[in-house]
């Protein structure tokens, strides 16, 4: 067996514990201060939490993406219970972005960042639809997708998930560089991906 | 509803602290090793 020349990244380094605590704490004070665009949902306001979880993701990989969707979950509105639904987003967006952070065309690389951040917030979205549907049953996942996804929401939450994240891509390129690994990242991401999308079709009406 | 003073200016603060910190790391790189570059033999 030959031995590797590379230095072995390490799947969870005191800097991604710092940048998960870090963000996860801007997060939770964000979303308990109560910083959040009204009108969502009766109850429910568009919490900002997305913009931390993005950050954390690309800077420091999925882990601490789930680190902060958990943090943030304990003050948020939706309650604990939420913080799971956060998974196919976040894994969809480490299946691609370090395939996107190697696009060397910056114009390119921005747009296909809020190409997949889409992608991946409308995996998300179907699992979210389920949770209110069936769990708090405020109204069917079929209401849902069209309320989200043709009356305004699905832009706002792209807008939450996808905006300042872009422009940190853009700022500063190197805190966001991917130096973390995942193993079979786009298989656990396929996973959640169907997993997510079917419970959203099962409770359809 | 419009959003108050308060969540306004709160948000603009976070952004802001977000940047700093994205900064931060992009310039100091705090808790990475340094890396002994070791060459042939």
């Amino acid at each position: 067996m030959s031995e590797k020349s590379e230095l072995k990244v390490p799947i969870y380094s005191p800097r991604h514990m710092a940048i998960a605590a870090i963000f996860g704490a801007l997060a939770m004070i964000t979303t308990g201060l109560g910083l959040a665009l009204p009108g969502y949902l009766p109850l429910v306001n568009f919490e900002l939490q997305g913009t931390y979880i993005t950050i954390a993701t690309m800077a420091a990989g999925p882990i601490a993406g789930m680190i902060v969707s958990f943090l943030v979950s304990l003050v948020s509105a939706v309650g604990v219970i939420s913080f799971p639904f956060y998974f196919p987003h976040i894994l969809v967006l480490a299946a691609f972005y370090p395939a996107v952070y190697k696009i060397k065309r910056v114009p390119v690389r921005f747009a296909v960042f809020w190409v997949v951040s889409a992608l991946a917030l409308f995996i998300q979205y179907w699992g979210w639809w389920w949770l209110y549907a069936a769990v708090f049953k405020i109204m069917s996942v079929e209401a849902m997708f069209y309320y989200n996804m043709f009356a305004g929401p699905y832009v706002i939450y792209l807008l939450i998930w996808a905006l300042i994240p872009s422009i940190v891509l853009l700022t500063t390129p190197g805190f966001v560089r991917p130096d973390w690994r995942f193993p079979m990242i786009k298989w656990i991401a396929l996973i959640a991906s169907i997993i997510s999308i079917t419970l959203g079709v099962l409770w359809w009406r | 509803m419009p959003l108050e003073t308060w969540q306004i200016i709160g948000a603009l603060v976070m952004i802001a602290i977000t940047f700093v910190i994205a900064y931060y790391f992009e310039k100091r790189r705090p808790f990475e090793k340094k890396r002994i570059e070791s060459g042939q033999g």
